[in-house]
C-alpha cells in the first residue's frame, strides 16, 4: 500500500460522506518449533497479510478487509463498505486531507537479532535444555513440552487526519509444560514468559529455571489435597495473579464496555471503587515487555494510564470510537489482533501498582484462609462483573502459615464487590505475559501485581 | 491468485523441489455482519480472506508452512520454509494418505438464496431483534451485544497421491445478550445460534429466549454446599463431553495423556452413555466426507452402552499404534494434524429432562463460567456454574455462584439416566441432558 494508493482510497471514502477514514495493512511473519517426548514435534512458519479499511460515520463503524493491496481491490472494498451505509445518515462535508510524508513510530524495542536472522534451527539446543532440565527435576516428571515462538508484525496506517505512520514489531515467547505422574494421578503446570523482543530474548532467558518452576509446581500439585468451599480470606500471589484485576476489573473499564452501558463501572469516573490501599495502572509504554505498543493500531502514540489511584476511579481505557461516544480522551488503547479485526479499547501492561505490606504481614491477620501464588485462566461477564478463576497452585492458610497444598479451588466473586475487600497490597510487584481475548481477537498483554490480601472471597473446592 | 490455481502452483513447486509426499489444505471464505446498539448499527464489517498450507516430506521429515499471500513470490517461500523445515523435525512413520474412495454423499452445507440476503436484511433482522428484547420484560435494562452475519466458506485438500476435494459450508447466525436488574442485582443472559436458511434464522424466537434466559436468573442465589444430583441440561451437556473428549484420541493414549490408555473393551461408564464419532449425518454441521488429511471419514462407536470401543485416530496416531486411521484428523493451515471428534453424539434417552427431574432434589445446570479449572488429562473438574434448585419437578429458585467438583471419569459411570431431547443449535456436537447421581458442590 503506498502513499498514492492510501490518499486515493482516503479521498473516496470522505466523498462518500464518512467522518473518517483509515486504512490499515499488515503483514506479519510468525514462525515457531516445538519439542515433545523427546522430539522436534513441529516447525512451522507462515505469512498473514491484509489491508484493513474503517469507515466512520459519527460512531458508527463500518470495516472491512482484503488481502489483495491493489488499487483496484481497494476501492472494490470501498464501494462495499460505502454500500452497507445504505441510506442511514452521511457527513456532508468530504473535504480531501493530504496526507503528510510517512514516519516511524518510536523505538519501544531494540533489536539485537532478528528471529529471521537467527534461523528456525536456532531453536533446538535452547528446546533441548528445557528438555534435559524439566526430567531432570524428578523421575515422576512424565513428560515435558516446549515451544519457541516469535512473530514481525509490520504495520501501516494512514487515514483521513493526515496520518501516515509505520510500525514494526517483534515478540518473542517460550513455553513450557511439564506433566507430573504419580500412581496414575497426573498435574501438569506450565510457564510461558514472554517479551517485546528480538531472538536475543531467547538466548538470554534463564530456560531451566523457568522449566524447574513448572516441573516443581506439578510436583507438589500431584499430591495435593482438595480445599473445603466456602468464603475465605485469600492471598494471591504476585505476578499471574493479576488476572483477575485484568478479567474482572480491567475490561469492565474499557470504553468497548462502557460505550455499551455494559459495566457496572459506567457513571463511577472520579468515585471511589476501590479500597485505598488499591492504585491501578494501564500502561503501554513499558521498554521491551510482552504488552507494549509505540503506537496503537490508530496510530497513536500509547501512554501510561493511571486508572485507579488510591482507590478512585481516574480514567478509563479509551479508543477514537470509545473517547468519542463516552466523551473521555483517547489514551492509546485501540488495539487489534490483526487486520482482520476492527480496533477496540483494550488492555496493554495492566497490574495494580506495589504497595508496602510483606506476605508475613497478611498472613499474620488470618486465621483460616488460601494462599493462591499461582492462578490459572478463568471467565468474567463485564456487564454483571462476575468472574470465576481457578486456582493452579494454593496452599492452606492456617493461623498465619502457610500449610498443606490444595487443588481444584476456584475463586467466585463480582470484581467491583472485591476491589474495596483488597486491604493489603504488597511490594513484590511482577508482570507476567498473556494472550487476552477480546472482540478485536487476541492480542498480546501483561498482567501484574504484588501480592495482595483479600479479606473475603467465595472459594469454590470439594 | 485463486485458491485452487495456488494449490496447483505450490504443488509444482513442491515436486520440483523434490518432497516425495505433499499435502495442501487451504480455504477461501467471506462474511458479512452487523452489531446493533440501541437501534441503530453500531458496526458493519465485510470480510474476506484466504489461505494456504502445506505440509511436505522429505526423508521421512515432515515440515509445514502457510502463507495468506497467494502472490507466486509467497508460494516460493512457503514451500521454502516448509522444506527448511524438514531438516529440523524427527522422522515420522507416516506419510500423505493414499487415494482411498469417500462416501459419495454431498456434504456441503449450501444456504438457499445465500447471495440473496444482503447487508441490509441482516441490519432490520437484528434491530428488530434487539427491539423486541427490550420490549419483552420490564426488568430487561439493557441489550449490550445483538448481532447478525451471513458467512460462506470452502475448504480445499489435495495431496501428492492424487486426492482432490473440496467442501462448502454456509449460514447465518444471530446472537443478542441482554441484562436484567432486580434490587442491586444484575444478570445477563445470552443466545446465539445459526441456521442454514435465513428464513429458518429469522422463524426462531431469539428475542424471547434471550430475555428468558436473562430474567430468570433473577433472585439467583448459591445453594448450600453438598453433594447434589445434578441434571446438565442439553445446554451445556455437550460443552462438558467435548471439554474431556481427548482422552479418546490415541494420540493422547501415545502421549501418555489419556486415562484411557489400555483400557479398550472396558466398561469405563455408565451402561446407558454411548458416544459416537458420526460425520455422515448431514443434520449436524460437522458431516464431512473426508478428513483434514484426506482421509475418507467413517461412523465409529466410541462409547457403547459404557464399554470403550475405539479410539479416534489420525495419520500420524495410527501409525505409532499401527493400526488404520479411523479419519478423525483435524487441522488448519499452518498446523500439525490432531485429532477431533467428527460430530460428536451421544445418543438419547428416552425420558424426558422434566421426567428426569420428576422427584427428589436436583440441581439443574444450564450455564458454565470457564474451563481453566478442568483438565482432560487428569479428569479434574472445578468449574463455576449458574442453574436452578428444583425439587419434585419444580424450580425452588435460580443457583448461581457456586462450584461443582467431580472427576470426569468417575462422573461418567455415575450417569443415571440420558434424556431424549437435543438442544436447537445447528452444530456439530449434539448431547442430551445428562443426569448425574451426585456432585460435589460449593456455595
Amino acid at each position: 500500500m503506498d502513499q498514492p494508493v492510501a490518499q486515493s482510497i482516503i479521498d473516496s471514502g470522505l466523498k462518500a460522506g464518512a467522518d473518517f477514514v483509515e486504512l490499515y495493512e499488515e503483514e506479519t511473519r510468525n514462525a515457531a518449533v516445538s519439542l515433545r517426548d523427546h522430539k522436534i514435534e513441529n516447525a512451522t512458519a507462515g505469512i498473514e497479510y491484509g489491508v484493513g479499511l474503517r469507515l466512520i460515520y459519527g460512531t458508527d463503524v463500518v470495516y472491512g478487509y482484503t488481502g489483495n493491496d491493489s488499487i483496484d481491490s481497494l476501492e472494490q472494498l470501498l464501494r462495499a463498505l460505502v454500500a452497507a451505509r445504505g441510506n442511514m445518515p452521511k457527513s456532508k462535508t468530504g473535504e480531501a486531507v493530504t496526507l503528510k510524508p510517512i514516519t516511524v513510530a518510536p523505538a519501544i524495542q531494540e533489536i539485537h537479532l532478528s528471529p529471521v536472522k537467527a534461523g528456525q534451527a536456532a531453536k533446538l539446543p535452547l528446546l533441548m535444555r528445557a528438555e534435559n532440565t524439566g526430567y531432570s527435576v524428578s523421575p515422576q516428571v512424565a513428560q515435558v513440552s516446549a515451544s519457541l515462538a516469535d512473530s514481525i508484525k509490520k504495520i501501516r496506517i494512514a487515514n483521513s487526519e493526515g496520518l501516515f505512520v509505520a510500525d514494526e514489531r517483534t515478540r518473542t515467547r517460550f513455553s513450557v509444560s511439564v506433566t507430573a505422574e504419580k500412581d496414575g494421578e497426573r498435574f501438569v503446570a506450565g510457564e510461558s514468559p514472554g517479551a517485546l523482543k528480538g531472538f536475543e530474548f531467547f538466548e538470554n532467558l534463564d530456560i531451566e529455571n523457568f522449566t524447574r518452576i513448572a516441573a516443581e509446581r506439578a510436583l507438589r500439585m500431584l499430591s495435593a489435597g482438595y480445599i473445603e468451599g466456602k468464603k475465605m480470606p485469600i492471598v494471591l500471589g504476585n505476578g499471574f495473579g493479576g488476572v483477575i484485576f485484568h478479567e474482572a476489573c480491567g475490561h469492565p473499564l474499557e470504553t468497548e464496555a462502557v460505550r455499551k452501558k455494559a459495566t457496572p463501572f459506567a457513571d463511577k469516573l472520579g468515585k471511589q471503587i476501590a479500597h485505598p490501599a488499591v492504585t491501578a495502572i494501564d500502561d503501554g509504554t513499558l521498554f521491551e515487555s510482552w504488552g507494549s505498543v509505540a503506537i496503537d493500531d490508530e496510530g497513536m502514540p500509547t501512554e501510561k494510564t493511571t486508572l485507579i489511584e488510591n482507590g478512585i476511579l481516574r480514567n478509563f481505557i479509551s479508543d477514537r470510537v470509545g473517547a468519542l461516544e463516552c466523551n473521555v480522551r483517547r489514551t492509546g488503547s485501540a488495539r487489534r489482533e490483526s487486520y482482520k479485526y476492527a480496533p477496540v479499547s483494550r488492555m496493554r501492561n495492566t497490574y495494580i501498582a506495589a504497595g508496602k505490606s510483606t506476605l508475613p504481614e497478611m498472613l499474620s491477620e488470618i486465621s483460616e484462609g488460601l494462599y493462591a501464588p499461582k492462578l490459572g485462566g478463568g471467565s468474567v461477564n463485564p456487564a454483571t462483573g462476575e468472574f470465576n478463576f481457578a486456582v493452579e497452585e494454593g496452599y492452606r492458610i492456617h493461623n498465619g502459615k502457610i500449610t498443606d497444598p490444595v487443588r481444584g479451588a476456584t475463586l467466585i466473586g463480582k470484581g467491583h464487590e472485591i476491589l474495596p475487600h483488597i486491604s493489603m497490597v504488597g511490594s513484590d510487584l511482577e508482570l507476567t505475559a498473556g494472550m487476552c481475548g477480546a472482540t478485536s481477537g487476541s492480542v498480546p498483554v501483561t498482567v501484574g501485581q504484588p501480592t495482595i490480601k483479600v479479606d473475603e472471597m467465595l472459594v469454590g473446592g470439594r | 491468485m485463486r485458491v485452487p490455481d495456488a494449490m496447483d502452483k505450490i504443488a509444482d513447486l513442491a515436486r520440483a523441489a523434490g518432497a516425495a509426499d505433499f499435502d495442501i489444505i487451504a480455504y477461501d471464505s467471506m462474511s458479512e455482519s452487523v452489531e446493533v446498539f440501541e437501534g441503530k448499527v453500531a458496526n458493519s464489517e465485510i470480510q474476506k480472506s484466504a489461505a494456504l498450507g502445506i505440509r511436505v516430506f522429505k526423508d521421512s521429515r515432515p515440515g509445514i508452512a502457510f502463507t495468506e499471500k497467494l502472490s507466486a513470490e509467497a508460494l516460493k517461500t512457503c514451500l521454502d520454509d516448509a522444506v527448511s523445515h524438514t531438516k529440523l523435525t524427527d522422522r515420522v512413520l507416516f506419510s500423505v494418505a493414499e487415494n482411498q474412495p469417500a462416501v459419495g454423499a454431498n456434504f456441503d452445507h449450501i444456504s438457499p438464496g445465500f447471495d440473496k440476503v444482503s447487508l441490509s436484511d441482516l441490519m432490520h433482522f437484528a434491530i428488530e431483534l434487539e427491539q423486541k428484547a427490550r420490549s419483552l420484560d420490564s426488568r430487561i435494562e439493557n441489550v449490550p451485544y445483538t448481532g447478525a452475519a451471513r458467512s460462506s466458506s470452502t475448504g480445499y485438500f489435495l495431496n501428492s497421491r492424487g486426492i482432490r476435494h473440496e467442501q462448502r459450508d454456509q449460514d447465518f447466525s444471530a446472537y443478542s445478550a441482554a441484562v436484567a436488574s432486580l434490587g442491586e442485582q444484575k444478570k445477563m443472559g445470552f443466545y446465539s445460534n445459526s441456521r442454514l436458511s435465513f428464513a429458518d434464522l429469522k422463524g426462531l424466537d431469539i428475542a424471547n429466549e434471550v430475555v428468558r434466559r436473562t430474567t430468570e436468573q433473577l433472585g439467583a442465589k448459591p445453594v448450600s454446599s453438598g453433594h447434589y444430583p445434578v441434571l446438565f441440561s442439553n445446554r451445556v451437556s455437550g460443552q462438558i463431553i467435548s471439554m474431556y473428549s481427548s482422552p479418546f484420541f490415541g494420540e493422547m493414549a501415545i502421549r501418555g495423556q489419556s486415562r484411557l490408555k489400555g483400557r479398550l473393551g472396558e466398561t469405563i461408564a455408565s451402561p446407558v452413555l454411548n458416544i459416537a464419532s458420526a460425520p455422515h449425518d448431514t443434520a449436524l454441521r460437522g458431516s464431512r466426507a473426508r478428513d483434514s488429511e484426506g482421509v475418507p471419514t467413517q461412523h465409529i462407536d466410541v462409547v457403547s452402552s459404557g464399554k470403550f470401543m475405539q479410539f479416534l485416530y489420525n495419520l500420524e496416531a495410527a501409525a505409532l499404534d499401527k493400526v488404520k486411521t479411523t479419519g478423525n484428523a483435524v487441522r488448519s493451515v499452518g498446523s500439525k494434524a490432531g485429532t477431533g471428534f467428527k460430530n460428536l453424539v451421544v445418543a438419547k434417552g428416552k425420558q424426558t429432562a422434566q421426567e428426569l427431574i420428576a422427584s427428589g432434589k436436583i440441581l439443574v445446570i444450564d450455564k458454565l463460567e470457564g474451563a481453566a479449572g478442568c483438565s482432560a488429562i487428569s479428569g479434574e473438574m472445578s468449574i463455576g456454574a449458574q442453574g436452578f434448585l428444583c425439587e419434585n419437578g419444580h424450580r425452588v429458585h435460580p443457583v448461581d455462584r457456586i462450584t461443582l467438583s467431580a472427576n470426569y471419569f468417575e462422573m461418567i459411570k455415575n450417569i443415571e439416566a440420558i434424556s431424549s431431547e437435543y438442544n436447537e443449535q445447528w452444530s456439530s456436537i449434539r448431547v442430551p441432558d445428562l443426569l448425574i447421581g451426585g456432585i460435589s458442590v460449593a456455595g
